[in-house]
């Protein structure tokens, strides 16, 4: 998936051959080029190999099967004289399915799990991060001051570890995997804090020795009658003990302290009695079909779903009417050459477009604000913009007319310029206005052109949480309930279901995506069918 | 500033056309009407944002339009203040910008040539399933991405997280989108004829793409090439997924973050440079523009 | 007995497993680091770093000594590529930051890289989970129930005698459980910021803020009582300090002294006595529901008002606007009421899965407990530092700090168990409501079964 690997190796040099006028298409292509064809596959096929070569050392060894695939098929492609359309859709197709096929099957198979905040991670590393977080110091336990240190002679890398203890009456320790033996003040010399500098016996770590012992360090801890020993970053220790232990046979949580019980269930440990709340790390797991019945049987989804799913329609589909008949319109009143200054108002036009629209929607929806925004200033009305919910859908909407006409100003000012002049001219000439010839004459060609897009455009503003969530929120949210906004795509809506609560469930919004996907294909692929844009394609 | 070449460029364009003249001159004041009314509707609501760039006092002023401070400070902040290398992510964007517009471009002109000329079984569903694949929320596919490319980053560090290599890459899977349907659709209205009559001269099919068709769609590679740089100059969510060094920041992502940094405390810093930043969009959009009424012209005299 | 050393040594797994995938050398172009140096240097170093981490020691037990004021420490470290120390941190406190951390590893020998994150809390949270996230990381304390549930950060050790040397509402919300995670550096509440030039004098009640501000807006030397940011989706942070005014809030607390997710006290007779107070404050015109953070700043700005209600980070705009300002403790209401706000507090976090435990913590440990580091971290984000020593060097000098501790003091730290993720709306809505002439005790019912509901 390299780069090299992207170019059509025999195109790429030819776009600087001559002027076509000059060309001669009797002849071969000249020798030099077979070349540097050859040279480019070669170097994509190289390029592969390095990746081949990295994933091996990882032992990623379906990935290099994969791999293989790929560079077998950019051979299969390129070197023959077969599979031309393959030639030119090898690369962008290669990028689509690596990026775009494959990141989306994995979205819709974390659907079938509860992966989400508080379900992470293994179980494994639930149980491990639960106990490191029930350390506690043993009660009225001292501190020591703590250096690390091999047995001297032994290498750093590989010795047995020993904690230089110093406890706060100024006694020192050695303490390993045995327990603590005192050490003799006479053999060691200590610092002012009592951190032990050098011992007799014992070569002292660095810092970044240390550093690269922590795997083992991690397991180390110093046996004492009341706990472990176990260091503080570099130069302090303390007496622990684990407060919520598991116990492997029985698949239990146990809290010394309090003597409570956990047992797993639903992806998290739960008090055995039922009293108290479950501990809060949880773990990655497979739940099926939940989240889809979830998203089908929850009831404020089904209390909100009608409504909040013909909004979504009529938004997706006023803002693409919209903004499509603003764009054209324009472009076409800029597409006559009578007008003078064209560049300016055209690069003008299109600044909205050329401004984040965290930037667009926040002045916005500030503009709207009731007392304080600039429309109701001007116009001198007095109305509740962001307040009332129509109000609210309809600023949504103008607000995303501005945003969204320079693109349909850009396209259309693009597909205009396949629509021969002589069309209109004819049109004219057959006595049509200029409101006809737009509608009967230009908007159909138009059409043909643009049409794909608008679904597309439809599809884009369906979804266009981005937006919604700038602008207002979804809000307002009328009836003493904050669920369901007006202004709510069901996006936006199932986000803040699912993600709204104590363990955001990623799993959740994924299969509700999932629906929505289904819904919006649905619609576009019936909106498709009456569009003439596939009939060329037969 | 910009404009005045543009109109030049203009009228060095636009004289010339026959069409036009032939026509009655009188009605050309209302278009001019007609324009002024869209350049305020397009207009006003920037003008609030420029104006709260060059207000001291770092705020959205919405009932006014004066800043109620007049001064530079916030573009002398913004340029001034280390912990946020405006230039450094202005030059990562242009990087990323240009190379994934420059690729894009590519890998779209070549699948839509095949989709429009190409005669293979499939094409219908290829189309098809281009368009569907639109219709997922992407948003919900960015966490997907990230958890690969982070496995990507362990075996190839250059293409990793964090990587503007890896940033471009992604930016690529997107380039079989919509923007497919709209070149395959100027494609076609490019006559058959033109590569027929070559092919029958012995022109391979490579010659036909590079030679004669790509010359001939320029407007649409053009449109897209805008269309292209402007969503990816202005993109950031998944750049601020990917990119967590703030020397590897995009534009985009430098300003949001400004936007959120300690609640509203640089305001007036992210408003100045999301103004700074708006310029290349509009600079790239007057160099093309050329190629846009070029097309006309070729048009008309076919 | 050797059932507790398995389990202690089990604190360190996740690290352990993360070892093993982790460690490329990302750092290898470092520029800084000097190419000719290698083993020849190792036994100095050796020396060095005991000697300097006996300096260490010192700086815990005498704040004021500089930790890395260290005359010894001439050699050149000696670069271990492997061992570094990854620090993200907002981009405010990150050039402080790297100061500190750039001396932290000459003294130690090692490289310490600090890194701007858009959005630490869930960038920490995604890379931590695909191995690539850092070893520490500066953020807000009531991330913690969210980061504790996805097990990404280890906790602190803190012996007693730190403990004793922070602020202690600071402190307390470094807890989760009763366990400390993270070691404080700076706190934030909301005070009354208020135009000097319109109210010289600061308020004594709300009462008399009410008063004033009506008397400023009639005499037409104002246009508004007052601000702060409440929108039309509300802002329940903002609300909170009159919400909790007798006493009501959002949870209770449990046996340990902790949040308590299962009881939520939004429909308490509490809380709807303050939420009767949000209603009598937007009936005097001080709330408004059109008033968010953005209208509040310019309002205050243009000086149309002479009272905002807001936190340190709103006193850069309002110096640009060139307002002479002073800040007080948000007043109590006369009937008793006692004015909560709530208290944030910044931290430092060590995550679970940190490939550099060791240097993590020594840093986290011995090195943000210092005066020093208090005092630069001050400097960046006008924050009252959380360690006691530094607040008080601070407060001497700078009016606004002492002012802003003023206006912390008693102030509840913010819930920072997971359950708050399903408070912010329903509650945040609630008193928009309330604002905009719903029924105290009706609207705040309501929010309460959203809340509970959304818990779970």
């Amino acid at each position: 998936m390299s780069q090299q690997a992207t170019t059509p190796p025999e195109d790429a040099e030819l776009s600087h051959l001559a002027e076509p006028e000059h060309l001669d298409y009797g002849t071969r292509p000249p020798l030099w080029l077979t070349v540097v064809k050859w040279a480019l596959i070669a170097l994509a096929l190289a390029v592969l190999l390095y990746v081949a070569q990295e994933l091996i050392e990882a032992g990623h060894w379906l990935m290099v099967i994969l791999v293989a695939f790929v560079a077998m098929c950019i051979l299969a492609v390129y070197s023959t004289r077969r599979a031309v359309p393959l030639k030119y859709l090898l690369p962008g197709l290669l990028f689509a399915l690596a990026l775009q096929i494959w990141p989306l099957i994995y979205t819709v198979s974390l659907s079938f799990t509860n992966y989400g905040d508080g379900h992470l991670i293994s179980k494994e590393e639930a149980i491990s991060a639960i106990e490191a977080s029930s350390v506690r110091p043993v009660e009225g336990s001292a501190r020591f001051s703590l250096n690390i240190a091999v047995p001297e002679g032994q290498d750093a890398a590989t010795g047995d570890l020993t904690y230089l203890l110093t406890d706060p009456d100024g006694n020192f320790f050695a303490g390993d995997l045995e327990g603590v033996e005192p050490l003799d003040p006479a053999t060691v010399e200590a610092g002012i804090s009592g951190r032990i500098t050098s011992a007799e016996g014992f070569t002292i770590l660095s810092a970044s020795e240390v550093n690269d012992r922590s795997a083992d360090l991690a397991e180390f801890a110093v046996p004492t009658e009341t706990g472990g020993i176990k260091q503080i970053g570099l130069s302090e220790a303390f007496i622990g003990e684990p407060t919520k232990v598991w116990d492997e046979a029985t698949d239990t949580i146990t809290d010394t302290l309090t003597g409570r019980v956990y047992v797993p269930e639903g992806a998290n440990f739960v008090p055995q009695d039922g009293v108290g709340p479950p501990l809060p790390q949880g773990w990655l797991e497979n739940v099926g079909l939940d989240n889809y019945t979830e998203a089908l049987t929850n009831p404020t989804l089904r209390a909100g779903f009608i409504k909040v799913l013909l909004w979504n329609f009529a938004f997706a589909a006023i803002t693409v009417v919209s903004t499509f008949l603003l764009g054209m319109l324009l472009a076409l009143l800029f597409n006559d050459a009578r007008l003078k200054g064209r560049g300016i108002y055209r690069s003008l036009l299109i600044l909205p477009y050329a401004l984040p629209i965290y930037v667009t929607a926040l002045v916005w929806s500030s503009m709207f604000n009731q007392d304080f925004g600039l429309i109701n200033s001007v116009t001198g009305l007095d109305i509740n913009w962001l307040g009332d919910p129509w109000m609210a859908r309809l600023a949504l909407l103008i607000t995303n007319l501005w945003l969204g006409f320079p693109y349909m100003f850009i396209v259309c000012t693009g597909a205009l310029q396949s629509i021969p002049g002589e069309v209109r001219e004819a049109a004219a000439i057959d006595g049509a206005g200029p409101f006809r010839t737009i509608r009967s004459v230009i908007m159909p060609l138009l059409l043909v052109a643009v049409g794909p897009l608008l679904i597309a455009s439809f599809a884009f503003n369906f979804n266009n949480f981005g937006l919604v969530f700038l602008f207002n929120e979804g809000g307002p949210f009328i009836g003493g309930q904050s669920q369901v906004g007006s202004t709510d795509l069901l996006i936006s809506w199932a986000y803040r279901l699912a993600l709204g609560g104590t363990q955001p469930n990623f799993g959740l919004a994924s299969a509700i995506a999932v629906f929505i996907f289904f819904i919006v294909a649905l619609i576009s692929y019936q909106g498709f069918r009456s569009t003439k844009a596939l009939e060329d394609v037969n | 500033m910009a404009a005045i070449d543009v109109s030049n460029a203009d009228q060095r364009t636009a004289a010339p056309t026959p069409a036009g003249r032939r026509k009655k001159g009188g009605g050309v004041w209302w278009r001019h009407a007609l324009a002024l009314l869209a350049l305020v509707f397009a207009l006003f609501p920037i003008l609030f944002i420029v104006s709260s760039a060059f207000n001291n006092a770092g705020t959205l002023s919405t009932s006014g339009l004066m800043p109620t401070r007049f001064g530079t400070d916030n573009f002398k902040d913004l340029f001034a203040d280390p912990a946020r290398p405006y230039w450094t992510w202005f030059k990562n964007s242009m990087i990323i910008s240009v190379v994934s517009t420059i690729a894009t471009l590519f890998l779209g002109a070549c699948a839509a040539y095949s989709f429009s000329r190409l005669r293979w079984t499939g094409r219908r569903t290829g189309l098809l399933a281009i368009l569907l694949l639109q219709m997922f929320p992407a948003v919900l596919a960015f966490g997907a991405l990230y958890i690969t490319f982070a496995n990507v980053g362990n075996v190839l560090p250059a293409v990793g997280l964090n990587t503007l290599a890896g940033l471009i890459l992604v930016y690529l899977g997107g380039a079989m989108g919509s923007n497919i349907w709209l070149l395959k659709g100027y494609f076609d209205t490019v006559p058959k004829e033109l590569d027929e009559a070559a092919y029958i001269d012995g022109a391979s099919h490579a010659r036909i793409f590079f030679t004669i068709t790509l010359r001939l769609v320029t407007p649409i590679l053009a449109t897209v090439a805008m269309l292209a740089f402007v969503g990816l100059w202005g993109e950031f969510l998944l750049a601020s997924i990917f990119l967590t060094d703030v020397n590897q920041q995009t534009l985009a992502v430098g300003l949001w973050q400004t936007r959120n940094a300690d609640v509203n405390r640089y305001f007036g810093q992210f408003v100045a440079g999301a103004v700074i930043a708006s310029i290349p969009v509009v600079l790239v959009y007057l160099s093309l523009q050329k190629q846009l009424i070029g097309g006309l012209t070729q048009g008309s005299v076919k | 007995m050797k059932r507790t050393t398995g389990a202690i040594a089990m604190a360190g797994i996740t690290a352990l497993l993360l070892t093993a995938c982790g460690g490329d050398a990302a750092n290898d172009d470092d520029p800084t680091t000097p190419a000719g140096e290698t083993e020849a240097e190792t036994p100095a170093d050796d020396e060095e770093a005991t000697d300097e981490g006996d300096a260490a020691d010192e700086t815990e037990e005498a704040a004021e000594e500089p930790a890395t004021d260290d005359a010894e420490s001439t050699e050149p470290p000696v670069r271990d590529q492997n061992a570094e120390l990854v620090i993200w941190s907002d981009d405010v406190r990150a050039p402080i930051l790297t100061e500190f951390a750039d001396e932290f590893g000459t003294e130690f020998g090692i490289t310490v890289q600090v890194q701007v994150a858009t959005d630490v809390r869930q960038q920490f949270k995604d890379a931590t989970n695909v191995d690539q996230g850092p070893d520490v990381i500066v953020g807000a304390h009531d991330w913690l129930g969210e980061l504790v549930q996805n097990g990404t950060v280890a906790p602190i050790q803190m012996s007693q005698d730190v403990q004793d040397q922070f602020v202690p509402e600071a402190l307390e919300a470094t807890k989760f459980d009763g366990q400390i995670y993270g070691v404080p550096y700076a706190t934030e509440s909301l005070g009354l910021i208020r135009n000097t030039a319109l109210a010289p004098e600061a308020p004594s009640s709300m009462e008399d803020l009410i008063a004033n501000g009506t008397a400023l807006v009639e005499s037409g030397d104002a246009d508004h009582v007052m601000v702060t940011p409440v929108g039309q989706q509300g802002d329940a942070y903002h609300a909170f300090p009159w919400l909790s005014a007798y006493g009501g809030g959002i949870f209770g607390t449990n046996a340990e002294g902790g949040w308590d997710a299962q009881n939520v006290i939004i429909d308490s007779p509490e809380s709807i006595q303050g939420g009767e107070k949000i209603a009598w404050l937007a009936e005097n015109g001080a709330l408004n529901v059109n008033v968010g953070g953005t209208e509040m700043e310019a309002l205050f700005g243009e000086g149309r008002t002479p009272y905002m209600v807001s936190g340190p980070w709103a006193i850069a705009n309002v110096e640009g606007a060139g307002i002479e300002y002073a800040i007080d403790p948000i007043p109590d209401f006369e009937d008793g009421g006692t004015t909560t706000p709530f208290l944030g507090v910044q931290m430092f976090y060590v995550s679970s899965k940190a490939k550099n435990p060791a240097i993590a913590q020594e840093f986290v440990n011995q090195y943000v407990p210092s005066v020093d580091l208090q005092l630069a971290l001050f400097e960046a984000g006008d924050r009252p530092p959380a360690l006691q020593a530094a607040l008080d060097q601070v407060s001497a000098e700078n009016e606004d700090i002492a002012a802003w501790a003023a206006a912390g003091e008693g102030a509840l730290p913010m819930p920072n168990i997971p359950a708050m993720n399903a408070v912010w709306g329903p509650l945040g809505q609630a008193t928009s409501d309330i604002v905009g002439g719903a029924d105290p005790a009706e609207r705040l019912t309501a929010a309460q079964e959203e809340v509970v509901a959304g818990i779970g």
